[in-house]
């Protein structure tokens, strides 16, 4: 069966001064199917917001490098000219939710025209329909019928949130991509959006690409998780494989650094710097901050080893224990 | 309506701007004594004809003497002179806000009226051509290749299109108008030097009104290129601020047409400071018509004041005139504050 989304080999780099940024350097991951929920976990810097762009073709000028394949149904998506892209990718096949709900809308149109506009701009539309749908999404996602004609900065931030939420859901996208939508929010707001993220997942079927920094926070909605680091992905699986058993040293630290209510042990912190993604470290990019960092790693890339059921890591430990793979 | 307050709040404080200006005037012509020098030239001017008048008449040196200071007491009296400028100007004051512009001494209309409401509204239309086009052009160029300059920022185009605002900022109006002058109307010989008409002036109608344009394209070229270049450049910077704004990448995003994500998501959201720049550019240029029109010889506004402060100065002409530059000044700036609660959601409410 071919899934939903494929990802192969993405690549976006910048052009700076100094060089290249390897923001995404060769990045491959799937969606299965319609309601999963595909979690990618990494700190600042190891290029998530990039990737999320790099798949809605969101780029900015100093472009260095943009390839790889983007398969949708198993229609290469990158292979499409920009105006078929804008027509018939972007809000139709995959809509985002960018970072930063504060400043995702236009301060001087009312939140209507915005949730409306992209439908409006298709030949055809009707207007009173287009309305008609922006008032049941907006109610769907716990907004009052009459914020349609308010504007931007008299909402708080969460209410800002969930209409940049009901806007992406307009053109009934298959795939939702949310890049860090709630770290602008409160915890008890935050708790919301994530609550009204599992109904769109259960009651809509809709498959989400879930980009956050938390790990804990993708635990709450994800089926599945992968690990970017430094511009790579370092592991995939489960949420259950990835979060009980994690492979990757980097995964591991990234799991006991989440802080536990109730445990007297200090959360854990990751020594070192994210690396410099215009000079990457060789081999394995984490081996200057990895406790166990021995012969191979400086010097060869470590492929992807099976770790057992849908896990996959790429660290030397594992070829270690089951030979090259 | 939630426009209404806004308005009529921002409305009470520019007419306490028309005041205070009207305050200063009276103080920077009272306090310096130029009213009183101005009066008395003007007393001892008319004295001088009473004396040969009455002299006529009255032989005896003693009594024509008295007889003139007399009258010079009375004319005295008559303008004011007999009492300080601070209780006089602000008469003249008053009597203007109540739109009694009164009589001009010297300076007349050109069928002959010493009124100065029939002086200014003869010259209004003149300055008002000048202005308004200049405007025209100044926004239709700023917008274009202000947005222009955003889209291709830190290309070798935009560099130096920087160097031309910041030229065009620098360059006296007076200075560039005689260099027009000098090199459209003297070297190319391709337009007038200045006036308004040939002449003799061609039949009135259509040929009337070219020659009009003719004459008007030096003076308008000259506004025009001294308002251009600050005027695209700050549209070059609000529009290139707004373009790295979330909101636009988000847009675009959506799937919308560049031209949609352009027009509604970045020009319309910096319109606001566009706009405040355009209509403060109209108010400057207000002022810089003063030199236009006085090196262009072009009988608007600004000649006039020229006229009523050079040579022999004509008070009712000077209070009149700034009262009105005041009251245009002011209602473009009100005309701004509609705009901005048009334009921005933002300000409704404060």
């Amino acid at each position: 069966m071919t899934p939903l989304l494929d990802v192969r080999d993405l690549r976006l780099h910048y052009e700076t001064p100094r060089g290249p940024v390897r923001a995404v350097d060769g990045v491959s991951f799937e969606i299965g199917s319609p309601g999963e929920v595909v979690g990618i976990v990494g700190e600042s810097g190891s290029g998530k917001t990039s990737m999320a762009n790099a798949l809605m073709r969101i780029l900015p000028r100093n472009v260095a490098r943009y390839d790889g394949e983007v398969l949708y149904d198993g229609e290469d998506l990158m292979a499409l000219t920009d105006e078929r892209f804008r027509k018939e990718v972007r809000w139709r096949t995959m809509a985002m939710v960018f970072q930063g709900a504060m400043s995702s809308l236009n301060p001087v149109l009312n939140v209507g025209r915005q949730v409306t506009e992209r439908v409006l701009v298709e030949s055809g539309a009707s207007k009173r329909e287009a309305y008609r749908k922006a008032e049941e999404l907006l109610e769907l996602v716990g907004l009052p019928r009459d914020i349609i004609k308010r504007y931007p900065h008299e909402l708080s931030g969460g209410m800002k949130q969930r209409v940049v939420l009901a806007m992406a859901l307009m053109m009934d996208p298959r795939i939702l991509i949310l890049d860090e939508p709630t770290s602008a929010l409160d915890v008890s707001v935050q708790a919301q959006v994530m609550n009204l993220l599992k109904q769109l997942k259960r009651e809509r079927g809709m498959a989400m690409l879930f980009i956050t920094h938390d790990i804990a926070l993708a635990s709450d909605l994800c089926d599945r998780v992968v690990v970017a680091y430094g511009g790579e992905h370092v592991e995939s699986g489960t949420l259950a494989e990835v979060l009980t058993a994690p492979k990757h040293p980097y995964t591991q630290k990234l799991i006991a650094s989440i802080p536990r209510l109730h445990d007297p042990a200090q959360p854990e912190f990751i020594p070192g710097r994210p690396p410099d993604l215009v000079d990457p470290p060789s081999g394995c990019r984490f081996h200057p901050r990895c406790d166990f960092a021995f012969e191979p790693c400086d010097s060869d890339v470590p492929p992807w080893f099976e770790a057992g059921g849908a896990q996959h890591a790429r660290c030397w430990l594992l070829g270690q224990s089951k030979g090259r793979g | 309506m939630s426009f209404v307050r806004p308005l009529a709040v921002r409305a009470v404080t520019l007419i306490g701007v028309l005041l205070a200006v009207l305050v200063l005037l009276v103080v920077s012509l009272g306090a310096t004594g130029f009213s009183d020098r101005m009066l008395r030239a003007v007393v001892g001017e008319e004295v001088r004809g009473l004396r040969t008048a009455l002299a006529e008449t009255i032989r005896d040196p003693v009594e024509l003497e008295r007889a003139v200071e007399a009258q010079r007491g009375e004319l005295e009296r008559f303008y004011g002179l007999d009492r300080s400028w601070y209780t006089r100007l602000p008469d003249t004051v008053l009597r203007v806000i109540t739109l009694d512009l009164g009589e001009a001494r010297t300076l007349k209309s050109s069928s002959g009226s010493r009124r100065v409401s029939d002086i200014i509204l003869e010259r209004l239309p003149n300055t008002a051509l000048l202005i308004t086009t200049a405007l025209v052009i100044t926004a239709a160029i700023g917008l274009v290749v202000g947005s222009t300059m955003a889209a291709r920022a830190g290309t070798k185009l935009d560099r130096a299109l920087s160097y031309f605002a910041a030229t065009s900022f620098a360059i006296p109006a007076w200075w560039l108008g005689i260099l027009m002058i000098l090199l459209f109307a003297f070297q190319l010989r391709l337009l007038p030097a200045g006036g308004m008409y040939s002449t003799p002036p061609p039949e009135a109608g259509l040929l009337r009104f070219l020659d009009l344009l003719w004459h008007a394209v030096l003076p308008v070229f000259s506004l025009v290129l001294v308002t251009v270049g600050p005027y695209l450049y700050s549209v070059r910077t609000m529009t290139l601020s707004v373009a790295q704004e979330d909101h636009v990448m988000v847009a675009r995003a959506k799937g919308l047409p560049e031209g949609v994500v352009v027009r509604r998501h970045i020009l319309r959201v910096a319109a606001p400071p566009i706009v405040t720049g355009l209509i403060l550019g109209l108010t400057s240029s207000l002022g810089g018509s003063i030199l236009i029109e006085t090196v262009f010889n072009w009988r608007g506004m600004g000649r006039l004041y020229f006229d009523a402060v050079a040579g022999t100065p004509d008070e009712a002409v000077i209070v009149a005139l700034t009262f009105v530059f005041t009251l245009l000044y002011v209602a473009a700036r009100w005309l701004l504050e509609v705009l901005y609660v048009l334009l921005d959601p933002r300000v409704r409410y404060t």
